[in-house]
């Protein structure tokens, strides 16, 4: 097979991938977050940014992963990383347990299946949670993504 | 088939090459399996510089760099320089999309640099092998990736 081949067989393997997700997106598995958009892919990302700012957090950027995979002539579906923090839960980490900082910020994986746009995380309860100190916090920071991921289910 | 689907490797792997031919003044100050935590003798801009020359020397790029000293100023809090690297290099999507796209959650890396004082520099990370250890089929990249960040550190610390 050649590079090229290779590469759209990656890529439509990933679509696959997707698409089988897409059954059982409104499952959860215990430490990660998933729910079915009722928007496009587009408009998911609008809105999940919208959300984060309306939690009074930044975000930091957005990795734009199907633009990435472009790169190396991958065909990838729709697929974006959004990295979003407020220095206050920053200050509680520094304070709190500092082996935490490479945790932050948090993310969450916007991307597109064969049944719509789907909206993922992992838990900050299993992230940020796991060290000694910060477990309310990680609770905390839990309730806040399944709100922001609750926008886009409404 | 290595070089073609690992190239970012062979990249870190010369790294490793360069660092093992020099003395690596990186101290070493925690490792556990998730965190790595090493101390440069270096000042601040100084460390900063050279983190990430050595990260573009290992081909990865940076598409993401929190100033964490201004953003914790933000919250009325004063620190020394404190920065993160968010990095990541395309064809790693490869390997990565190939085995567990799920694993995408982990794209970038993430390598956070803080002043200690005028003259040490602190850099921590999250090894690689423990973020992807829950992906399919991504342990043996974790553990090839492991080895690339010690060594963009250790280029670091010459």
């Amino acid at each position: 097979m050649t590079t090229a081949g290779s590469r759209v067989l990656v890529g439509t393997m990933v679509g696959l991938m997707v698409g089988a997700i897409g059954v059982t997106a409104q499952q959860q598995a215990s430490d990660r977050g998933m729910v079915m958009s009722r928007y496009g892919y587009d408009e998911t990302v609008t809105r999940v940014k919208q959300a984060i700012e309306g939690q009074q957090m930044m975000v930091l950027f957005t990795a734009d992963h199907q633009q990435m995979l472009s790169m190396v002539q991958v065909q990838a579906p729709p697929m974006s990383t959004i990295e979003f923090f407020h220095p206050r839960y920053g200050k509680a980490i520094f304070e709190g347990n500092r082996d935490a900082s490479p945790e932050i910020p948090l993310r969450i994986l916007v991307m597109q299946g064969e049944k719509g746009a789907m909206v993922s995380w992992v838990k900050p309860s299993v992230t940020i949670g796991k060290y000694r100190g910060l477990e309310s916090l990680g609770r905390e920071l839990d309730s806040t993504l399944q709100q922001i991921a609750a926008t886009v289910t409404r | 088939m290595f070089r073609k689907h690992y190239p970012w490797l062979t990249a870190g792997l010369t790294v490793a090459v360069v660092a093992i031919s020099s003395p690596a003044l990186a101290q070493q100050l925690k490792v556990t399996q998730t965190i790595v935590e090493k101390a440069i003798d270096q000042p601040y801009a100084q460390a900063v510089a050279k983190i990430e020359a050595a990260i573009k020397g290992a081909r990865f790029m940076i598409i993401g760099e929190p100033n964490y000293q201004q953003m914790q100023r933000m919250v009325g809090r004063e620190r020394r320089g404190a920065k993160a690297y968010f990095i990541f290099r395309p064809d790693l999507g490869t390997p990565v999309f190939d085995n567990d796209f799920n694993a995408a959650m982990e794209i970038p890396l993430k390598i956070l640099i803080y002043e200690a004082d005028s003259r040490k520099t602190i850099v921590r990370y999250k090894l690689p092998s423990s973020a992807l250890a829950d992906y399919r089929g991504l342990g043996g990249l974790g553990k090839d990736l492991d080895t690339v960040l010690d060594n963009i550190v250790a280029a670091a610390s010459k």
